[in-house]
């Protein structure tokens, strides 16, 4: 635990039974700091989030919070609130008295809470809703209403589960901008579970990506993206080629690959401590915007790689075209282009390219696993 | 029950019955089960566990100068499943119950589907609340009622009278034990089956009708499989309210023959014979129990000759 | 598709009245003789008239099992309801060894005959000094009604849905706050609910009162005594007045446990 975190877990375990859901994880959070919990659904990152705020008892390791050790603390007792995917708003109660809830729960006299609700919820844009029942309000507006209620006690630590997940994308964005607004503002630690790599990326700070139960990595946003630490990583953040094979050679600044497609060159990743041995197992990334694609008769640059393969997939959103193509060794590649690009070289299903990238733009993985 | 664990949430089955060391905090989570469940538990046990099971240590007592006394004698079982008169009202109301059982299931399934597939969701709420009240209101009236309608001088035959027919004997047979019976199953039968029905999928039916199935095949292909565990549910409870019944056997019989239930009240309001009217009881509770281990043995070697 | 009137629709919508006349039967022919001057139960009708009506509430037995129904009723419905709401929230929020034995414990008891039931009660309530007072009636008709009041609170408790509790936890409350704040206040159509058809079903039993109750008769027993005897004009009249009430509790529980729905 470092001086600064304020958020600390400590070889953190949770194990069901038949079901070992966290498997000793460790994380420092500084205060202030916007975290993203990510990976794909069962990795363990709401169960994280959930024993944050004392609502599961990890079954090994310690979180601390502000210093203090957590473990005979009830969820009552941490002022951790928590903004749920189902907003878990009180149906029975008007939306003033949502918000007071937290107030009252803490002894604040009943006018004084309510007074203090409706401020939060002037801030959020609800001015006036206060006598309303939940039923009456829209999606955005409830979702508001649950985040007037987890700050209402001006918490130094608010989770998030996956709040935005039942908006449709318009709102989203909306509320997107208004969470940012709030952090920015507020100076707090907000950490974020969430599936949604742009949500992640537009929010925090940092990201941690999850999977099976363990951390896989921790880093900014741009880093995780660029410089992905395991496969799982690299293929979890989408838009990236792996490409697996043996080290061959090693100098000062590059290794060699040796891969299905040939031999790879890559410049030799500077935080990594020590290379592996010659001979052994090693894998690098591209990135899909970082491989150019031609026709097939056209020539590569001379000292770049070269692979051929045939469009087996292609994904538009907006003006940017993702191409999936098979190569002949039988690897998938993808590949990022402008929507313009196929002014100049149109492809479809079938087509064969060929594509090239500079070798100072793979990535060599860290680890394989 | 035992020492209650962490709280669990009905969304994440995976979380059950979580092992944990006995830190305070867990003493503190155990208090809320043992407030709500002790009590609870007591009374379950003082008020139905306990006089069910003193029943089954009756059965081996004795009677003497017309007291009951603690014994461990055999003589009550040998006595009673030896009698005449227990066997004949043994077969006796197990075929009247499963009689009205079958009844029941024929007589309500048309009126279930209709209720389930082909009104509208308003008028099927009416219709279910409908079925609702018959099963919480008063029973024993209905039977007299029954009476009423059936007797020689009742409404059905001054009716005939009137029309110029004889008169006809309907109290005390068969018609008139099954027409009680149906008072006392076909709402509960017929809301088992609307509720199973209506949790089918209805793109199911649509599927088969687009396929080319209708009519009865569609019945028998379709929707009596597709609700098979609902059936049964409907079934049992059909078969146990009838087999345990003391009031249409009574009163629109005449208690002739006897059925198992008048047989235990005779028992014990005229002779007293606690010990022999327990071992009634216990053979009726042990009857369903033996059928569904019966049922559970059959599926289990069917199982295993069909692999 | 088949339009509405076709005739396996309409001879369907013919069985479902038949069967609707069936059930409504006996309770229509009750209502109607007990405004019957005759003294026997038949037809033709003998005219309109509340004598049988004023004779039953002028008969100091019936009076005397109306009070003890009522007594019965509410001690019935109090006790199954709050034992009811304790299984469903157990059920619903908490996992323990023997869980699943003690809610086939609450479950179980409707589907015991009320033959054996009485028989069993009567056995072990006699050596017990509560035995034939109504409150050994009131102790076994909550087991048998503790399971009704259960699946009615624990339906709507699946409605809560694990978040909304886990939320005032989250926010400052404790257990105790969040059942009392939180809990309740969502369940408290179907608490309502219970509690009414708890009464109903105390109401209507007949069985195991009689067993139990010694010399203290509940309406049903007190009918069922006169059943017994003579035929007597009375019972219609008393029947009509039963039969009120106890489909009047009916009503109640299941309105109210619509309104549960409805402000989901």
């Amino acid at each position: 635990m470092t001086s600064e975190s304020y958020v600390s877990l400590h070889d953190i375990d949770m194990r069901y039974p038949g079901h070992h859901a966290v498997k000793g994880i460790n994380l420092d959070i500084k205060a202030g700091e916007f975290v993203a919990l990510m990976g794909p659904s069962g990795c363990g990152k709401s169960t994280t989030l959930r024993m944050i705020a004392g609502l599961e008892t990890p079954t090994g390791g310690k979180i601390t919070i502000g210093g203090r050790d957590m473990a005979e603390v009830s969820a009552a007792e941490r002022d951790t609130p928590m903004v749920w995917q189902s907003l878990a708003l009180f149906p029975f109660l008007s939306v003033e008295d949502n918000v007071a809830f937290p107030l009252r729960m803490k002894g604040v006299p009943p006018k004084s809470a309510r007074v203090r609700a409706n401020e939060w919820l002037e801030r959020l844009n609800l001015n006036g809703m206060g006598k309303r029942a939940v039923a009456q309000l829209s999606g955005g507006q409830r979702q508001r209403v649950a985040i007037a209620r987890a700050l209402v006690t001006q918490p130094s630590i608010i989770l998030l589960d996956e709040p935005l997940s039942a908006l449709d994308a318009h709102l989203r964005v909306h509320l997107q901008t208004e969470l940012a607004r709030l952090h920015r503002e507020l100076k707090i630690t907000f950490i974020y579970v969430t599936h949604s790599q742009s949500e992640a990326f537009a929010l925090a700070d940092r990201i941690v990506v999850m999977s099976d139960g363990v951390i896989e990595q921790a880093g900014p946003p741009r880093e995780v993206y660029r410089a992905p630490q395991t496969p799982f990583v690299a293929e979890f953040m989408g838009m990236n080629t792996l490409l697996r094979g043996s080290l061959r050679e090693k100098d000062a600044t590059d290794v060699v690959i040796q891969t299905p497609e040939g031999p790879m060159r890559a410049p030799i990743n500077g935080a990594m401590q020590t290379l592996p041995d010659l001979g052994s197992d090693a894998g690098l990334v591209i990135g899909a915007d970082r491989i150019s694609m031609m026709p097939e008769t056209a020539a590569s640059p001379a000292d770049q790689p070269r692979v051929l393969g045939e469009v087996v997939g292609m994904d538009f959103v907006g003006s940017t075209q993702t191409i999936f193509i098979a190569s002949d060794a039988g690897i998938e590649f993808r590949v990022q282009r402008l929507e313009h690009a196929a002014e100049t070289f149109p492809v479809h299903l079938g087509s064969r390219v060929a594509m090239t990238w500079t070798p100072k733009h793979a990535w060599l993985l860290p680890r394989l696993s | 029950m035992t020492i209650p664990l962490t709280p669990t949430s009905a969304r994440q089955p995976q979380q059950r019955g979580r092992l944990q060391s006995m830190t305070g905090k867990t003493i503190k989570a155990a208090i809320g089960p043992l407030v709500l469940g002790l009590p609870l538990a007591l009374w379950q046990i003082c008020f139905f566990v306990l006089p069910l099971g003193f029943l089954g240590v009756v059965t081996f007592w004795q009677v003497r100068n017309y007291r009951l006394q603690p014994a461990f004698v055999l003589d009550n079982w040998e006595r009673m499943l030896g009698s005449n008169a227990f066997q004949r009202a043994f077969v006796h109301t197990f075929s009247v119950a499963a009689i009205a059982t079958v009844l029941a299931l024929v007589l309500a399934w048309p009126a279930a589907q209709t209720i389930a597939l082909r009104l509208s969701p308003r008028a099927r709420d009416r219709w279910i609340a409908f079925l609702i009240l018959p099963i919480f209101s008063s029973y024993i009236l209905k039977v007299y009622a029954w009476q009423v309608i059936l007797s020689p001088q009742g409404i059905i035959n001054s009716l005939l009278t009137a029309a110029g027919v004889s008169s006809l004997n309907l109290l005390g047979g068969a018609l008139s034990l099954q027409i009680g019976y149906m008072t006392l199953t076909l709402p509960a039968v017929t809301l088992i089956l609307t509720f199973a029905l209506l949790g089918l999928d209805r793109d199911i039916i649509d599927a088969a009708r687009n396929l080319g199935c209708k009519g009865p095949t569609l019945i028998t292909s379709v929707l009596i499989p597709a609700i098979r565990p609902g059936i049964i549910f409907a079934g049992s409870t059909a078969f146990l309210l009838a087999f345990g019944d003391y009031g249409s056997p009574v009163f629109l019989t005449g208690s002739n023959p006897p059925t198992l239930s008048i047989l235990i009240v005779d028992t014990i309001k005229s002779g007293s014979q606690w010990p022999r009217a327990s071992v009634i009881g216990v053979t009726m509770l042990a009857l369903p129990a033996v059928g569904f281990l019966i049922v559970t043995m059959v599926k289990w070697l069917l199982k295993r000759t069909r692999a | 598709m088949k339009s509405p009137l076709s005739l396996s629709s309409v001879m369907s919508f013919i069985y479902l009245a038949c069967l609707a006349l069936f059930i409504a039967a006996p309770m229509l022919v009750i209502v109607v003789f007990s405004f019957d001057a005759n003294r026997f139960p038949t037809l033709p009708w003998g005219g309109f008239s509340i004598e049988w009506h004023k004779a039953a509430l002028n008969d100091p037995m019936i009076i005397a099992a109306l009070r003890n129904s009522a007594i019965v009723g509410f001690g019935t419905a109090t006790l199954a309801t709050i034992l009811g709401f304790c299984a469903a929230y157990l059920d619903y929020r908490y996992h323990f060894f023997g869980k699943r034995a003690m809610m086939i414990a609450v479950a179980i008891p409707p589907a015991v005959p009320v033959a054996i039931l009485g028989m069993a009660m009567l056995a072990f309530l006699s050596r017990t000094p509560i035995f034939g007072s109504p409150t050994a009636i009131i102790v076994s008709h909550t087991v048998i009604a503790s399971s009704f009041a259960m699946a009615l609170i624990r339906l709507r408790l699946t409605e809560l849905g694990p978040d909304l509790e886990q939320a005032a936890w989250n926010l400052g409350a404790s257990r105790a706050q969040a059942i009392r704040l939180i809990v309740l206040p969502f369940c408290r159509p179907s608490i309502m609910a219970a509690f009414f058809l708890s009464a109903a079903v105390s109401f209507d039993e007949f069985m195991v009162a009689w067993f139990v109750g010694g010399v203290h008769e509940t309406l049903p027993v007190r009918i069922l005594n006169m059943l017994q005897g003579q035929v007597n004009p009375k019972i219609n009249a008393i029947g009509t007045v039963v039969l009120a009430i106890s489909l009047t509790l009916v009503l109640i529980a299941q309105r109210l446990a619509r309104t549960g729905k409805e402000t989901r």
